[in-house]
């Protein structure tokens, strides 16, 4: 079975990502777990991402962090900004590259639309 | 306490009229880097005397020069020792301290200088809170380290000093140890010492904070060129005014300093909000004076606009009050933000930035016709027009409301009057949630009129247009009968969850005026009560109306008189020909910031100017201030009616009394550089 990880990219490589447009660019993560290293890059280029495992490659952009935290980022559980702020993750060369990838996770599980809120509704107000 | 403070960014320095600082319990002394204290303590003794300051020089705000001499009990001050203090802040913190003796004879010296820190994250100071990292003091290969470390995030300050004595062979002797350093020796008649002192500040792994979470090192040009540059690109101003001209100086070296490059900018730098409290970028703040500096710096719209864009509300998150499409409040740095803690990783409660970016791309392109930037952010002034249409649509009337899902440490108030008691009916009450205050419905409405020209001229989006035009027809007429208070002839402060009017008198009023939504039959009315007694008070239009029942002179919301508030109401009333009532507000703020040197503070009290005569300081107001420095920049643009139409700049001044003459020189835009020359003729 593929790692969430893995699901994750993969998933990442089927979709056309408006926001990326007009980025080009290449992240490497460097995701450490059990003392072992395992090597990841994204390529992205007009809106497409490109994701494999690699070892080694130069990227714009380095991303350094454990697994077990990428993994819950992955899952909404765990906001990356904040893990780069508090040096959970390292981040090396072009930072804009660490933020548009932040900006594709998805939200905490447990978040409410703002107009459920208000409508006292479970879900299903649009 | 006077406070001398030095900028570059959100780096800073805050001491006392020595160049001391130590910890205070309330105020934010301290050397300062992305919102965290790196030193708390700072002080010089020389023979265990305290220092007496002559002078302070602090022409350049990247740079203070102190002029001390040694107090002395029975005389004052000991006059056989000069000191010169000069302070920096380029990246790091630096000190050049000069001691010149006037004396005959050798004199034995032994200067101390105190150094600490607490590492406190800047949001947090005031608070009681336990911190959970520790702390590290050692002294390694020459250079004193202080070490805070919290799991992962680590901040370190390492101080290291040098001595010059070019007078003599043999200097004196530096020590360090954990509380600070110590310098001893004997100066020779007529010598000199030069110590010059350097405290880094470092993130993990030892590099900057700004290179560990950039990324990258990142060459930055020498602040007194860029200064100069900035200075000089700048239009000219010419007027006789007493004030004008020094506040107009002040103004744009005040937005020099306050300018800041996020880590996600491409480079360019945004003001930040405003010293000390606010050295990050607030998406209000950092907008409304892009705006109001469009005529005169329009780098600064581009910058906002690339740096609000790329972290642009994506998903829905309650901690963060996210929704897609929104633009951001705020951006912290600090321990209580990496440890989420507090919201601002970033913080998205407000609910006037979004239709507030529309309102600034819109006005950026008119300026300046750098249509590539209109295309090049399409999408995300797409994503911001549908928030405005969805997520804030909180009750499916097509009104903006704002009601917070962080009710920990979120705002109860997401506009800008954003302290708790800021919205209130006239006896005084606090309405219920969800709110909608009327200057929000004021941007939508903008915002939509404005969007439905880019989506013509530059999306090709015609349909687009047609409909945002449809709706924003649809939300004036809506708004003028739902907001409109009968009895009092003006427009709620606000509309409460039950669709009841928040019937205070306020100055928001005004900003309806500058966003257009306003139908002209009631224009009158309105500027009749922003010049009348209850709002005006001879400086400016008070936040809250004299009467209202939380009406304080000294409120931060509900009584004081914001410049920042003042300049766009000033716009206001001219958009709808209501020249004299402009100019006479744009008169009151210029006159009060003579009283301030030149430079507006935040707000300042309420008071009538006939009971105090000056404009009298609100307390604990931030200054300089980004939004407060622009103030005099929107009045200016306001008093020579300043509006790009089509490829060329229009003129129509309408100039107050005590101006004769004005000219603008050089101004900057899409129609290369112009010359705009006014006379009195009110």
């Amino acid at each position: 079975m593929a790692s969430p990880i893995a699901e994750f990219f993969g998933r990442l490589s089927k979709a056309h990502h408006d926001r990326l447009e007009r980025i080009t660019g290449s992240i490497r993560f460097e995701v450490v777990s059990d003392g072992a290293t395992e090597g990841w890059l994204l390529e992205i280029s007009s809106g497409n991402v490109s994701a494999r495992q690699a070892e080694g490659k130069t990227a714009h952009c380095v991303i350094h962090c454990r697994r077990e935290l990428l993994e819950r980022a992955i899952r909404g559980e765990q906001n990356l900004t904040a893990a780069w702020l508090s040096g959970r993750i390292n981040v090396d060369g072009r930072l804009e590259l660490f933020r548009l990838f932040e900006r594709m996770l998805p939200g905490p599980p447990t978040a409410r639309d703002p107009r459920d809120l208000v409508s006292g509704q479970e879900a299903g107000h649009r | 306490m006077s406070a001398v403070r030095i900028l570059d960014g959100n780096t800073f320095v805050v001491t006392d009229r020595c160049g001391d600082f130590e910890t205070s319990p309330t105020f934010p002394t301290g050397l300062f880097s992305w919102d965290t204290r790196f030193l708390s303590r700072w002080m010089l003794r020389i023979n265990d005397s305290p220092l007496y300051a002559l002078s302070v020089d602090d022409a350049e705000y990247f740079q203070t020069r102190f002029f001390l001499t040694p107090a002395n009990a029975t005389h004052g001050f000991d006059s056989k020792l000069s000191i010169i203090r000069q302070q920096t802040i380029n990246d790091c913190f630096e000190e050049q301290l000069t001691i010149v003796s006037h004396a005959d004879e050798p004199l034995d010296l032994h200067i101390r200088i105190d150094a600490a820190s607490d590492f406190a994250d800047i949001s947090t100071i005031g608070q009681l809170v336990e911190r959970k990292g520790t702390y590290q003091v050692r002294i390694q290969e020459g250079c004193l380290h202080l070490v805070y470390q919290r799991d992962d995030f680590v901040r370190e300050t390492v101080i290291h000093c040098a001595v010059e004595h070019p007078d003599c062979p043999v200097g004196p002797r530096t020590e360090l140890d954990e509380a600070g350093l110590t310098i001893t020796g004997c100066i020779p008649a007529r010598g000199t010492w030069i110590a010059n002192l350097n405290a880094s500040m470092l993130s993990h792994n030892g590099r900057t904070v700004r290179e560990s979470l950039r990324g990258l090192r990142n060459p930055r040009p020498r602040l007194a060129e860029d200064l100069h540059r900035w200075m000089t690109q700048a239009p000219k101003l010419e007027c006789e005014h007493p004030t004008l001209h020094e506040t107009y100086r002040r103004s744009l070296i005040d937005l020099a300093a306050l300018r800041y490059t996020p880590m996600v900018s491409g480079g360019l730098s945004v003001p930040a909000a405003g010293l000390p409290w606010f050295m990050t970028i607030f998406g209000r703040d950092s907008i409304l004076t892009s705006i109001q500096a469009l005529p005169f710096a329009s780098e600064l719209a581009a910058a906002t606009l690339y740096a609000l864009s790329v972290p642009q509300g994506c998903r829905l998150d309650d901690f963060r009050d996210e929704e897609p499409g929104k633009i951001l409040h705020e951006f912290r740095y600090g321990e209580a933000t990496a440890f989420e803690e507090h919201p601002q990783s970033p913080y998205y409660g407000a609910a006037d930035t979004t239709p507030l970016y529309l309102i600034l791309m819109d006005e950026y392109e008119r300026w300046t016709g750098d249509g590539d930037l209109v295309r090049r952010f399409e999408r995300e002034a797409r994503a911001a027009l549908d928030w405005i249409g969805t997520y804030a649509n909180l009750m499916g009337d097509n009104y903006i409301w704002y009601q917070r899902r962080n009710t920990r440490n979120g705002l109860e108030n997401q506009c800008w009057k954003d302290s708790w008691d800021g919205i209130s009916y006239a006896d005084g009450r606090l309405p219920g949630f969800p709110r909608a205050t009327c200057e929000l419905q004021g941007y939508a409405y903008d915002a939509r009129i404005r969007g439905a020209r880019l989506a013509r001229e530059f999306w090709n989006d015609p349909a687009l247009a047609d409909r945002l035009e449809r709706e924003a027809a649809d939300l004036k007429e809506r708004f003028n009968r739902d907001f409109w208070v009968e009895e009092g002839e003006y427009y709620a402060l606000a509309l409460d969850g039950d669709g009841g009017k928040v019937d205070a008198l306020s100055s928001n009023i005004g900003h309806l005026l500058w966003s257009g939504i306003v139908d002209t039959s009631r224009a009158e009315r309105v500027a009749r009560h922003l010049v009348g007694p209850r709002l005006f008070s001879g400086w400016g239009v008070r936040t809250l109306a004299e009467g209202e029942g939380r009406y304080n002179p000294l409120g931060y919301h509900i009584g004081t008189v914001w410049p920042f508030d003042n300049s766009f109401i000033a716009w206001g009333l001219r958009r709808y020909g209501f020249e004299e009532e402009a100019a006479r507000i744009a008169e009151g703020i210029i006159e009060a910031a003579g009283y301030f040197g030149g430079r507006l503070p935040e707000a300042f009290s309420g008071y009538d100017r006939k009971l105090t005569r000056y404009p009298v300081d609100y307390p604990t107001a931030c200054s300089p201030q980004a939004w407060s420095a622009g103030t005099p920049l929107l009045l200016l643009r306001t008093l020579l009616g300043l509006e790009p139409v089509g490829e060329h700049l229009i003129s129509d001044a309408a100039l107050p009394g005590s101006i004769n003459r004005l000219a603008l020189l050089d101004i900057p835009g899409r129609w290369g550089r112009i010359d705009v020359l006014a006379v009195s003729r009110l």
